[in-house]
């Protein structure tokens, strides 16, 4: 079977905040809301996902097999786009020196390639990668999905100074531990990579798991305990 | 320079004392509302709660949003966040932090309500210094003490020079100074005229704050003292090198401790 796609379930396990579009400011009142879609319930925005997912790629890039393979495959890839247009480019070149950098680009681009072009190549298009999707709440209307925490930075004097402590609190609407998300991320031109598409799933899986050890975070204010999160993953394919 | 993945710890807190977490900006519930029921007050005051005069409870830091107080139900738990603000150096660290503390779950029973103690009339010379209920009217949730728990915290070395143990360490001995500053206060306020049995009570807090400083820690020891919560006064709040400056004491009256007073123990995980 090919894999095309993968589904995701995200369960959060802590208060998670995405942070949201600011609404009216009450004096006394929330002053961070979570983001929420057109009914008002939470969602995970697919860019929340992939940034996080990405540090992970990152990080597993030096330890990973798979990744290695993955960015073998994607130097490859580019360098067999610049063969394929190395006659243009030399055409091109001769009527404007400035198409020399697309030459250099693609260079740069093979230097520079690790797992990470997994979500996209800076200045190209149409590469293989992954498209994430937003992930949707899947539950009843009527549940009890936020939770309404506060949280103070607090600044307490010096011992030379006049003894005082100074709380500032803010307050937070976050999505409260316990609801469930789900989404999908596409498999996209990945047939194009001389990696086998079961490599490059099984990398794809791996680094989404790194979730559950609770060492990476979705959202924000992740070191204040924020956006821990239980992943499951199934794949669909041909 | 090669970015490390964060490492996990366990570890393990324990309360001396009853330990106050109450939102600031969280509402109360109150009775004149009809927010709350007489057998749930009955279930959850301890001992010294009035409950004929309790108009409003406030809750301790809590998972969802409840409409009616409901303790049956009701996922409580205690803010990593908390932990870390007790962690002196931690707070003051700027940029990209290197510890993230998990929020731990607390199990419902060990919720109880209690009435706020203070030492009142401290600077009044008309009046005898007593110990009182803070807002009668008023009961708050608190964890009880001896209550046992586990908790997870990320350590992140690449962000860091110093280990998980310096900032616990630190903050433990910011505790004891804390700690020393409200014996020292207790002293100060001997001579004063202080009421029957308050002396008593007053003379066992000092006593029992002694007794956990002077309990001996090995010097590989990995367990900390920290002051979580609120309601502890200016004294147990900041370390101060000025003399006579004003501050509450707060007590647990059923312990005679101040409140918030944990062990924290930290294990490395092998994962």
């Amino acid at each position: 079977m090919s894999v095309n796609t993968i589904q995701l379930k995200v369960t959060t396990l802590s208060n998670l905040f995405i942070g949201g579009s600011p609404r009216s400011f009450e004096i006394g009142g929330i002053d961070l809301f979570t983001v929420t879609d057109h009914n008002g319930k939470p969602y995970i925005p697919a860019s929340s996902f992939k940034g996080s997912l990405r540090r992970i790629v990152r990080d597993l890039t030096k330890s990973s097999a798979e990744a290695k393979l993955i960015t073998e495959a994607y130097q490859e890839f580019l360098h067999n786009k610049k063969q394929e247009n190395l006659q243009w480019i030399k055409e091109m070149k001769e009527k404007d020196e400035r198409f020399d950098r697309v030459e250099k680009r693609f260079e740069e681009a093979v230097n520079k390639a690790s797992a990470e072009y997994l979500f996209g190549i800076e200045g190209f298009n149409h590469t293989p990668k992954l498209i994430f999707n937003d992930l949707l709440f899947k539950g009843k209307d009527d549940d009890n999905l936020f939770s309404i925490d506060s949280k103070n930075s607090i600044k307490a004097s010096n011992p030379q100074e006049e003894p005082n402590v100074v709380a500032n609190p803010r307050t937070y609407k976050t999505v409260r531990p316990g609801v469930e998300f789900s989404g999908e991320i596409l498999f996209y031109m990945l047939d194009q990579l001389s990696v086998p598409m079961e490599v490059t799933a099984r990398f794809v899986e791996n680094a989404i798991y790194q979730f559950n050890a609770g060492v990476y975070r979705l959202g924000n204010s992740g070191s204040r305990g924020y956006g821990r999160i239980q992943v499951e993953v199934s794949r669909e394919g041909d | 320079m090669t970015r490390q993945s964060p490492r996990k710890y366990h570890y393990r807190m324990k309360t001396y004392s009853t330990l106050v977490l109450s939102p600031r900006d969280h509402q109360g519930f109150y009775k004149a509302a009809g927010d709350f029921a007489l057998e749930d007050l009955d279930k959850r005051a301890s001992e010294h709660v009035k409950k004929d005069r309790v108009n409003i409870i406030y809750p301790f830091y809590q998972y969802g949003t409840y409409p009616r107080y409901a303790p049956a139900e009701t996922q409580y738990y205690i803010p990593g966040s908390s932990i870390k603000g007790a962690l002196t150096r931690i707070g003051a660290e700027e940029g990209k932090p290197s510890l993230t503390i998990d929020d731990i779950r607390v199990k419902n029973e060990d919720i109880q309500l209690y009435h706020l103690q203070k030492v009142q009339n401290l600077s009044e010379e008309d009046a005898p210094t007593e110990i009182d209920e803070f807002f009668p009217n008023v009961a708050v949730e608190v964890l009880r003490a001896n209550s046992e728990y586990a908790g997870e915290l990320f350590y992140d070395a690449s962000r860091s020079e110093y280990k998980p143990e310096h900032y616990f360490r630190e903050a433990d001995q910011a505790t004891r100074t804390k700690l020393k500053q409200l014996i020292q206060k207790i002293k100060e306020i001997w001579e004063q005229e202080i009421k029957g049995e308050d002396r008593f009570i007053l003379n066992e807090l000092r006593n029992n704050v002694q007794a956990i400083l002077d309990e001996p820690k090995a010097d590989n020891s990995n367990s900390y003292l920290l002051i979580l919560g609120g309601y502890k006064g200016l004294m147990l709040s900041v370390i101060s090198g000025r003399d006579g400056y004003k501050s509450a004491i707060y007590l647990d009256k059923m312990n005679r401790l101040p409140h918030g007073l944990v062990q924290v123990t930290l294990e490395r995980s092998s994962e």
